[in-house]
């Protein structure tokens, strides 16, 4: 795969023919209110703050962030699961944020959704059978006989017996539920996935099958990805490139091989080295940077750069001027940091970090 | 399409096949199987289903059983030569009343419409409770607010009180009459469930899944919300028709609901009034008859309670 | 030196509305003084059953040690009274829990709570009780503990609460804690805080940890010992060190090829474990992992014995996974070898040992 074009989407120009969506300036804040009879606005909760991205089809992008990092509210205001408050997410032509009525119902056939929870995402009073086929009937796909077939169809390709069609989720484990959750979101040939921490529910014997099997259905039916998560060791296995997020906002987007051995960005690198390896050697040589204090509220969000309570390189200029997310190598590896160059000094004594992962992209 | 078909099929095919295992699958029983074994397990509710499906029975075997002890249209024609107030008989197990009428004859009579009325108002306060409900909770919003406030005022008036004072404007003294009042002031505590249910199924995750689907609203109430709360809402309306049946009784005691010669178990214990003093049978048989028919639908709810409880379905 | 806690021939089982659910199957181990051993397994696998088995902790109805015995400090809590077995709970052995929101209790002040286990286990009152109290919070890195030893659960957040878990956990100086899942519910960044002062804490204290966890990484780091569980049995345990390098049973091999790492060097595909974890209603004759794994042979269907491979090295599994005769014939069933790893990311420090 070649290195990711230097798509800048700070910049307004028209969209290059290679991306499926492109996220404008995303805003979703949700409003706290007071009072019962008369009800007033008395501040917001910040969700998310401010986002561009653009996703190239058939790439997967990963969205990482910890919790209320406003990951997954993005991947819900892409399903319209929220109004969003402003900013645009153009699909093709259209206007996701935009969209009403019959033009957002034919929108939402190209984009769709897994979640994390299998046990919550599914109806328990449906039959699998009746779940897998229900995109198709909302679509009217086919005659009764042929979304029964292609029910069918689909069970064996996301690796369950297609004589399961009768049974009820509650009947399933947590990995199966999830690929019944997957067979139902492919069903009417989606372009767009959004997967919400598609493995984070289940037992870690199972999330390789279900990882494969996405990326399985990715290479079969050209899917293009977004894929939320937590986890840094999975998003470096999944993702063509990868987008992180902090209090609203994005810190750092670049391919994944830059991301993880040059990030310029201080919260990235913490994130990386708290991440746990299971293996006691690299695990005694590493020196971790433990960030101090807790994530500040997302509804009264630091001025200035938003992580400086808690980054181990902040100055004064960081209390005061926002960095802009802006392109620091030219080849598309996005930073907002004031001090991106000094973050590699963090990793002290860092002798060898750069053994070139060629084979990762 | 078919991966197992495929030589080169990777890592996942072989996952595929091992998974069509038939060992990993727990042996299954259908929904109906699992709530039938459930309610069967609560001993007393199905001593209560039996009961009641007795006491229906003989509701509808009426005019056969009766056509023995008397030979005679028996609920309401006055015979010929009346044996006054006589006490339990052969002839009469339950005695007459004042009008020499068989007091059996009077009571089966007087079920067919008491379970009737019950059934009825609750068949029309559920749809009325649960329509209105599912709206408030579904829309939310000022759909919900002005709908509340309603069912806020309805359940802050005296209750016995909105009962006459409506049987006096709109009772003719009809079964259709008395049905529509019992319906109208029983529907508000429905909807208040209704919506609670369907406000707090809204938000979960497999409805927010569904609506990414595409799904409209209809599709969404009907097909996903409902199903998810339906047991509540049947547990409701079995206790209903229990509270149906008390309030027909007492508007039918106190004289606005339905009027002799038409039989009820109200009718019955409006009628003993005068006789307590004397013959307090009539009294005491249609208050039994009230009491345990009540029970039976309370028990049932409880049992159907836990058999439909959502939370115990994965098991 | 004698261990301080003995679990023999441990048996766990819950009697079920449809049956008896065998969670802990006989499980036998001990931990010495000082030493932290982990505990490694998925949902099912019985780990957490075996710590409240610990502490006897699970409500009887319809749990049930069935077998075995608990030897701590010379004592067996199996057979110990309610009352005597409220002197060690909190005292000399502690827990703490994966969710420290439900943990705590909502209307009472963190200080109170702190107390409780001041004024029980160490007899402490007033002042003393209190300076020490606010000397634990200070000790579990929570910042302006004079202040905040007067607030609710609900002002702080979800690491703020696990620490004072902790705080709460190491009040009376415990011999022995059980850590049962205690990051699971964290994020990472928050998780590394809590795993360094869980180690800070083991060395200043000298205090003996059992660290349950679904997460290999987080036992590489901190344990010196590691059970891995499967289904109510222990199917593989070693030095840590000796697991990763040298794993010995096919589950886990089959978990370190399965699990994406920080530092993979570009693979396309995961290797898998097929199927899924048991139902413990009807789990599988003979050695349960069998369903799932390619070295199956016809003597699976009898639970094997425990097999010493190494110096307190011993894997539950009849066939020698090193063989090269035996990885051939897994080979046949979609086996694949442990991936090459050791791809770079940067915030690991190569050459120096810190």
């Amino acid at each position: 795969m070649e290195a990711s074009a230097a798509t800048n989407p700070t910049t307004q120009t028209s969209p290059p023919s290679g991306d499926i969506i492109q996220v404008e300036d995303l805003v979703m804040h949700f409003p706290i209110t007071q009072g019962i009879v008369f009800q007033r606005q008395v501040g917001a909760i910040r969700a998310v703050d401010g986002v561009s991205f653009a996703i190239k089809r058939g790439e997967t992008l990963g969205l990482v962030g910890e919790s209320g990092s406003g990951k997954s509210t993005i991947g819900r205001c892409l399903v319209r699961l929220y109004q969003t408050t402003s900013g645009h997410m153009y699909f093709g032509g259209d206007d996701l944020a935009q969209a009403k009525g019959a033009e957002l119902r034919t929108l939402r056939r190209r984009v769709q959704m897994i979640f994390q929870d299998p046990y919550a995402s599914l109806d328990p009073r449906m039959s699998v059978g009746a779940l897998i086929a229900e995109p198709m009937v909302i679509f009217k796909t086919g005659s009764r006989s042929e979304i029964r077939n292609r029910t069918e169809e689909l069970l064996t390709t996301v690796g369950l017996n297609p004589q399961f069609v009768d049974r009820y989720p509650h009947e399933f484990s947590g990995g199966q539920r999830q690929r019944i959750a997957i067979a139902r979101a492919i069903s009417i040939q989606p372009e767009f996935v959004i997967a919400d921490e598609p493995v984070s529910a289940l037992d870690v014997s199972i999330r390789a099958q279900v990882i494969n099997l996405m990326q399985r259905l990715q290479q079969q039916m050209g899917l293009t990805y977004l894929f939320i998560t937590h986890d840094m060791s999975v998003v470096r296995h999944v993702a063509t490139r990868i987008a992180v997020m902090y209090l609203g906002k994005l810190m750092e987007l670049s391919d994944r091989a830059d991301l993880f051995t040059n990030p310029l960005h201080p919260y990235t690198m913490a994130l990386l080295s708290a991440v746990p390896i299971p293996d006691p050697r690299v695990e005694r040589r590493r020196q971790r940077i433990i960030l101090q204090g807790d994530l500040p509220s997302p509804i009264n969000i630091p001025k200035g750069c938003r992580f400086h309570t808690r980054c181990p390189i902040a100055q004064s200029i960081c209390r005061e001027v926002e960095p802009p997310l802006e392109d620091k190598t030219g080849r598309g590896h996005l930073a907002a940091c004031h001090f991106s160059e000094r973050v590699a000094s963090l990793a002290k004594g860092s002798g060898t970090q750069g053994v070139s992962t060629a084979g990762t992209v | 399409m078919d991966i197992l078909q495929q030589p080169d099929a990777p890592q996942d095919a072989r996952a595929a096949a091992l998974e069509l295992t038939p060992d990993l699958v727990r042996k299954r029983r259908s929904q109906l199987r699992i709530i039938f074994d459930r309610f069967v397990r609560n001993r007393a509710a199905v001593v209560g289903l039996v009961i009641l499906s007795s006491i229906i029975l003989l509701a509808i075997l009426a005019p056969i059983l009766t056509h023995k002890t008397a030979s005679f249209d028996p609920a309401n024609t006055i015979p010929d030569n009346p044996q006054l107030l006589a006490p339990p008989s052969l002839a009469h197990p339950f005695g007459t009343d004042e009008l020499g009428r068989d007091s059996f004859a009077r009571m089966l009579f007087g079920a067919q419409v008491s379970l009737l009325v019950g059934f009825t108002s609750m068949v029309f306060a559920m749809l009325i409770g649960a329509t209105l409900g599912a709206l408030a909770g579904y829309y939310g919003g000022w759909v919900d607010n002005t709908l509340m406030r309603v069912v806020d005022a309805m359940l802050a008036l005296p209750y016995l009180l909105l009962l006459f004072v409506l049987s006096i404007v709109f009772s003719n003294g009809s079964v259709g009459s008395v049905v529509f009042i019992i319906a109208i002031l029983a529907w508000p505590p429905t909807a208040r469930i209704v919506r609670g249910e369907f406000l707090s199924l809204k938000h979960r995750e497999f409805l927010l899944a569904t609506r990414t689907l595409g799904a409209g609203d209809f599709r969404l109430m009907l097909r996903h919300i409902l199903p998810n709360a339906a047991g509540p809402i049947i547990v409701n309306a079995t206790l209903l028709v229990g509270l149906n049946i008390i309030n027909e009784s007492v508007l039918s005691f106190f004289g606005f609901g339905l009027t002799p010669p038409q039989s009820s178990w109200g009718v019955l214990l409006g009628q003993s009034q005068t006789f307590f003093g004397t013959d307090p049978w009539m009294l005491y048989l249609p208050g039994f008859a009230i009491l345990i028919t009540v029970l039976c639908f309370n028990l049932i709810g409880d049992g159907l309670r836990d058999a439909l409880d959502p939370h115990m379905t994965q098991r | 030196m004698a261990p301080i806690l003995e679990v023999k021939g441990l048996k766990t089982h819950f009697r079920t509305r449809d049956g008896t659910i065998k969670a802990v199957n006989g499980v036998t181990f001990d931990l010495d003084e000082g030493e932290t051993v982990g505990i490694v397994g998925e949902s099912g696998s019985g780990k957490s059953v075996t710590s409240l088995s610990i502490l006897r902790l699970l409500p009887t109805p319809p749990a049930e040690i069935t077998e075995g015995e608990i030897v701590f400090e010379g004592e067996d809590l199996v057979s110990m009274d309610e009352r005597e077995l409220r002197k060690i709970r909190g005292g000399k052995i502690a827990m703490i829990f994966q969710d420290p929101i439900s943990s705590l209790n909502p209307v009472m002040r963190i200080g109170d709570q702190l107390l409780e286990p001041i004024h029980l286990h160490l007899g402490l009152k007033g002042d003393v009780a209190y300076r020490r109290a606010i000397e634990l919070l200070r000790a579990v890195g929570i910042p302006d503990a004079e202040r905040r030893i007067r607030g609710y659960p609900h002002e702080f957040s979800g690491g703020m609460r696990q620490r004072v878990m902790i705080a709460i956990a190491i009040a009376a100086n415990p011999k022995l804690l059980i850590a049962d899942e205690p990051t699971t519910a964290l994020d990472v960044t928050v998780q590394a805080q809590i795993l360094e002062l869980i180690g800070k804490l083991r060395r200043d204290m000298k205090t003996s940890v059992v660290l349950i966890t679904h997460d290999l990484g987080v036992v590489a780091g901190i344990t010196d010992r590691i059970l891995v569980m499967y289904a109510g049995h222990i199917a593989e345990r070693a030095p840590t060190g000796e697991l990763f390098e040298n794993p010995r049973h096919p589950y886990t091999l089959g978990l370190l090829a399965s699990v994406p790492r920080l530092d993979d060097v570009g693979v396309n595909e995961l290797q898998t474990i097929p199927g899924a974890p048991p139902d413990m209603l009807n789990p599988p004759s003979g050695c349960p992992f069998q369903p799932r794994c390619p070295f199956v042979i016809d003597k699976c269907s009898t639970y094997p014995p425990e097999v010493t491979v190494g110096p307190g090295h011993k894997a539950a599994c009849w066939v020698d996974v090193t063989a090269p005769s035996e990885i051939e014939r897994a080979k046949q069933r979609g086996f694949l070898p442990l991936r090459p790893v050791g791809g770079s990311f940067i915030g690991e420090t190569r050459d120096s040992v810190k």
